[in-house]
Parts: C-alpha cells; structure tokens; sequence
C-alpha cells in the first residue's frame, strides 16, 4: 500500500478521504453520518455515469430510470419477504437488461439525438410506473418494517462508492477505457481501429446501470420509502449529469468532486431560510461559468493553476468538431 | 487570549457546531413552497408562521413553569418526496428539533412519515388525509380527516339531495381519481357507500396521474359514460386543468365535484363562473357558524390581507394543536408530548365540531363540511344542515 502511494501520490487525498468515510461512523453524529451518505450516493451515480457520458461521450439524461429499477425491484422483494441486501443484484441484473434493451436502439443515435431519445426512455419508465397498480401509482411504496438499519446502509453505501471509483478507475487503464475513450474522440475512427462501438457502449452502458440500481436500493432501504416523484424523477437525471459536467468529465476524481458540490450546495442551502431557493440557481450559474471557461470543469481548473496545463480557449468535445467541420 | 478564542469560534464555525438557546421550543417544518404544489405549500407557511407569531406575541408557550418562545425553523422541499424526507431528517439531527409539523400533499407527507419513528420525535401533519399514512408509528399525527370520510360525505349529502326530491335516483356516476393513496381513500369511500345504497350505479372509473397535462382523453371516455354524477379527487392544479378541458368540452352533469377542490380562491381566478355550483367538501370552511371561526377569520386577514381557505386554517390549527400538546405536556422530552397529543382535546378549536382530537392511529377523525359554489363568486355552506348558509343548487342549471 505504502509503495502504491509513493509511485502515485495523487492517491494520497482519496486514500485518506476514504479512511475518513469508514471511520465516521466512530466520531461523527447522526447528522453528519446523513450528509455523507448523501455524498456517497452522489458519489456512486455520477462516476457511474461518466464511465458511459464521460469516457465514451455519451450523454444518457435517463439515468434515472436505473435508480428507479434498483429501488422498486427492493422494496418490491422486500415486502414479498426477501432480505434487502438479496434485492440489490436482482435490482442490478434487471438494471443490466433494461439497459440493453434501451441501448440496442439508442445507441444507433448519436450526440443530441441520443440524449434526446434517453429522455423519452426516462419519462416513459416514470409514466409506466405511475400507473401500475404494484408499483403503488404516483403514492409509491414503502419499505417493510424491520428493514432500517443505517449504520450497515452507510457502509454498504460508502463501499459502492469506493468500489464504483476502484471499478472505473482499473476500466480506464484498460483496452476497455482506451476503447471509451477513442469513441468519445471519433467513433468512425474507432471502429476503422477495430473498436467494437456498439458493444463497448452497451458494455459501459450495462456496468454503470448496475452500480446505479444498487444505490437505488440501497436509497430505498435508507429512505424506506420510494415513489416515481422521487426516483424516476427528471430533475435526479439531471443532476446525474450535472456533477460530473461541474467537477470534470472522463476524469475520475471530477465526478467525486461535483458530487461533493453538489450534495454540500443542496444540504446546506436548502437548509438555510435565506438561501432555500437559491441552490438550483447557483449550480446553475457555476455550470454556465464552467461551460464557458473550463469545460474540463473543476479538474480542468486545477490543473490549469497547478500549471500542468497551459490556458486555451474553451473548445468543443473533438467530435462535436468533427462533425461541425 | 485573542487569539485563543478566534481559534474557538473558528473550530465552532468549522464544526458546525448551532448555538441553540436552552428555553425555546424549537418547531421544524417542511413545506413544499416551491414546486408542483407550491400554491398551497405556500398558503401553509402562511399559516404555519401566523400561528407561530402569534404565540410568540403572546409572550411564548407555558411549559412547565417557563414561558418559552417558539423558534419554527421552515424548509422547503421542493415538491419532492426524497427531498422531504432527507430535510425531516435534517431538521431532527442538525436543528435538534423537538417535534416536526409536516408538510402538504399525502405523497410528501408519506415520505416524511418514515423518519419520526427512527429519532423517537412527535410529528403532526395538517396537510395529509390518506389513511395508509397514519397507524404505522406512534410518533406520527395529522389534523386531516380520512379521505374516505371525505367521500361518504359527499355521497350522504347527495342522498340527501335525493330524499328532498332535487335529484332522482337511479343515478350513474363518473369516478375519476388521482393515482395516489388520496385518491384510492376517496375510490373506496364512494364504492362503499354504494354497496349499501342500490340507487347509484358507477359507469365510469378512472384513475390519472398527478400533474396530468391532457385529460381529454379521460373527459372523453367521460362523455362516452354519459353519467349523470361527476366526482373527481383532484389537487389544485389538476383540479384548474381538468375542470378547464371539462368546459371546453362541454360536458354536463347533474352535480360535479374535485373532492375537497371548489371554493378555492386560485380555482375561481383561473376559471370564472364555469366554477359555479361545483360542490366540495372540506375540512374547514370560514362559512362555520362558531364565534372563534369568525375571530380567526378577521385575524388572519388582518395579517395577511387575504381571507383564509381551509389549508390555512388547517396549517393554522395544526401548529395551534402542536403547541397546545407541548403546554399541557409541561416538558420538551418527546415522549411526553406524544402522550399529550395521544389524550389532547383541544376544545373551542376552528375545526367542524370544534373539538380537535386524534384517534388511536394518530389521525383526527372530524366531521367534513360541503360548500357549493354560487355565481358571483358566492360560496355557500350547504353541508351539515344545522349549519348551512344557504340551500343546494341541484341539478346543476343548464346556462
């Protein structure tokens, strides 16, 4: 350990960040415990996101949907009888399907029109699940009782957490990531290199749809309590795509860090009676000025100051220029 | 020495740390005041803090020997269920509140509800009357009376209408409710009654989701049932929608109802005389003939400069029944206010019946009223007789 940190001390910060986490629950109060599971499970649906919006470039505003499946597959196995911790592969292994068979057809799409497409899939799962009757309608369900336990929901969320950044972190360094990464630059490219682009997206596609339904369930263990309002909700699709955007996108540490923004913005000033209805706006605000100064977002930030990179004007993704050209 | 206590308020700063006076009562809500129900959420933070600065003003609340302010910290969900939850939360482990007033709508409050039982902290909703709610923890209470009870009223004050010969069974109804727990409370309340009464047939029954942008589609199977009673279990803004599309349309019906929507002041502004003889029932109406009812009624005016609907008098009493919990209570520790709102009886209260009290699953259980809409922006309170204000328009007249 102490040898992987010397050949990579950039390490150091999330290695201690980690040990902070998982320490918490010794020191820290029920509150702080709360914001940090909130942190983790940001977390968990942002870095899953960049492995497929990130590093191959293809920006899903349907993610939601996932968060969804993983949640309702619990609480619905859960009051049949099931142990909640059984419910969460299950949740993931339907996630994984679901993803496919919305990926087959989405991906044939490209740059907005595939956005465009994840929305109409998002909308309609949230519509679908509104009106079945075992899915409770717009009222939702709520978990059995007995279910609650926080201190092994905290864990088990700050372990996805870790796990989704270990995961993402070994896939970039691989032929897998690499193949992410030339589709992101030029699909045409890629496939003229033998990337299979179809089945590496499906397969990134599949990978981040499973860590988001596992941290639906676990959302809905937390919560006890789910309904479409909540978990197939546009506005979480959103800001799914919002924090990797905001911290750093194709990055690892960029989603880590817009999550953290992210959830710190949403808990302290929704907490405050002066400042409760100004979150949206200021994320807004910092995503507009990321767009337009550093769209390498808050990573890109920094190592512009730390000056491993020289100031360049803000330029388009190398496909959307392509394809402008 | 100065720079010791820099170093300290520095460390407070950092951790966070609240500084919280030891003799105030600290109250948190959370209210959708933004969002798909901030029209109403916002006419209960109205409420909410009227009914605060009102104790207050009067020097705080008696418990045990002290006087103690009320100090409400109010946050505002967003109109959305997880975020809800998560502020209740918030407000019971970093605001160390001592009991929660909930928030409006039964899919928020439902989601609010899971969290008391977890801290051990009492909760009392004013904006929620879905019964799945209420009997899952002692810790949790509401002012509303159960939907069901809602459409049973309805269906008596019908019948009613029925045996003073205005309306001639056999009738056919048109059942539209949202796909919420309110909605199914208010499906059974109307079957039920049904059941025991043969004169009326439902032809038509329909469930939609909340926040609907296009009922034509419902309206038209609607038309398609020819029925001669419309009930709907609607919120506000579904309400305006539907009753927009419905009269464009052109639908008639013998009598037509949203439930508890009606007499709302937003419905009337948005909608003009097609609001004329829709017929709601309530859980309060400023039209009640008690004396406090009419004194609240000019206090509230006098504060806000608008006259109150029954989600403010509901918000109103909720924080009132709380405060009157936490007095009688003598003491801040939470399971002695829930034992005082367990055995509260609140008499002279603004509610129908002007008793508030809870019942075993921690839900008030109080008589509904039913107001019928008259043109010129009229309301008259047409439901129980020995209060009523005016007499039933039925059938609706043909314009």
């Amino acid at each position: 350990m102490t040898a992987l940190l010397r050949r990579h001390p950039a390490l150091v910060p999330g290695v201690l960040f980690a040990a902070f986490l998982l320490l918490a629950p010794v020191f820290a109060q029920r509150g702080m415990l709360n914001d940090l599971w909130n942190m983790a499970f940001f977390v968990v649906l942002a870095s899953a996101w960049n492995l497929l919006g990130g590093f191959a470039g293809q920006v899903s505003l349907g993610y939601s949907a996932f968060v969804g499946i993983g949640a309702y597959t619990t609480v619905l196995l859960a009051n049949a009888g099931w142990s909640p911790w059984l419910t969460l592969p299950v949740g993931a292994a339907l996630a994984v399907a679901f993803s496919v068979a919305v990926g087959l057809p989405t991906f044939r799409l490209r740059g907005p029109y595939f956005t465009i497409a994840t929305i109409g899939v998002g909308e309609a799962v949230r519509v679908i699940a509104s009106g079945l009757e075992f899915t409770g309608g717009s009222s939702g369900l709520r978990m059995p009782q007995g279910t609650f336990d926080f201190n092994a929901n905290y864990y088990a969320m700050v372990g996805l957490a870790l796990l989704t950044l270990a995961l993402v972190a070994w896939l970039q360094k691989h032929a897998f990531g690499l193949a992410l990464e030339a589709i992101r630059q030029d699909i045409d490219a890629a496939e003229a290199l033998g990337v299979h682009s179809t089945q590496a997206k499906l397969t990134a596609h599949a990978i981040s749809a499973a860590l988001v339904a596992i941290g639906g369930g676990l959302f809905a263990t937390n919560f006890q309590y789910i309904s479409p309002g909540s978990v197939f909700d546009f506005r979480l699709s959103l800001t799914i795509v919002l924090m990797p955007i905001v911290g750093g996108m194709a990055t690892i540490t960029g989603p880590v860090l817009g999550a953290l923004l992210f959830s710190y913005l949403q808990i302290k000033l929704l907490a405050s009676p002066t400042l409760r209805d100004s979150y949206l706006f200021i994320y807004g605000g910092l995503l507009i000025v990321v767009m337009l100064f550093e769209p390498k977002g808050i990573v890109g930030l920094w190592e512009r100051l730390i000056g491993l990179r020289p100031r360049r004007r803000a330029q388009p993704p190398v496909g959307e220029a392509r394809r402008a050209s | 020495m100065v720079r010791i206590t820099w170093l300290g308020a520095l460390a407070v700063m950092l951790l966070g740390l609240p500084v919280r006076a030891q003799d105030e009562i600290r109250i948190g809500a959370v209210l959708p005041i933004t969002g798909k129900e901030s029209k109403i959420g916002g006419a209960y933070k109205q409420a909410t803090e009227l009914a605060v600065k009102e104790a207050n003003d009067a020097g705080g609340v008696q418990v045990g020997a002290k006087k103690m302010k009320v100090n409400l910290a109010l946050l505002d969900d967003t109109s959305d269920t997880a975020k809800s939850a998560q502020l209740v939360e918030q407000l019971i482990t970093q605001n160390k509140a001592h009991a929660i007033i909930g928030g409006y709508g039964s899919h928020l409050v439902q989601a609010q509800s899971v969290v008391p039982d977890r801290y051990g902290v009492p909760f009392l909703s004013g904006g929620a009357g879905a019964t799945a709610i209420f009997g899952r923890s002692k810790w949790v209470f509401g002012t509303l009376s159960p939907v069901e009870h809602l459409a049973e009223t309805q269906m008596n004050f019908l019948d009613d209408l029925v045996k003073q010969g205005k309306l001639k069974t056999p009738l056919t109804i048109a059942l539209l409710t949202e796909n919420t727990e309110h909605g199914n409370d208010y499906a059974k309340g109307v079957n039920d009654f049904i059941k025991s009464h043969p004169g009326y047939k439902v032809v038509v029954q329909e469930k939609f989701e909340l926040n609907t942008t296009d009922y034509r589609p419902l309206l038209q199977r609607v038309a398609e049932a020819k029925a001669d009673l419309f009930l709907a279990d609607s919120h506000l803004e579904d309400f305006i929608a539907m009753h927009r599309t419905y009269t464009q349309m052109g639908l008639k019906h013998q009598m037509l109802t949203h439930g508890a929507r009606g007499s709302d002041a937003a419905a009337r502004k948005a909608l003009g005389p097609a609001t004329d003889y829709v017929f709601a029932s309530g859980w309060w109406s400023d039209l009640l003939p008690y004396p406090q009812v009419k004194e609240f009624k000019d206090r509230y005016k006098a504060a806000t400069g608008t006259d109150p609907q029954w989600y403010n008098a509901m918000g109103y009493e909720t924080v009132r029944a709380l405060l009157a919990a936490i007095s009688k209570a003598g003491s801040l520790e939470p399971e002695k206010i829930r034992a005082a709102l367990v055995g509260l009886k609140m008499e002279k209260s603004i509610v129908p019946g002007q008793v508030l009290t809870f019942t075993k699953t921690g839900q008030a259980d109080l008589p509904f009223v039913v107001t019928q809409n008259k043109p010129g922006g009229k309301v008259d309170l047409v439901w129980p007789k020995d209060a009523k204000t005016g007499e039933p328009v039925a059938p609706i007249p043909a314009k």
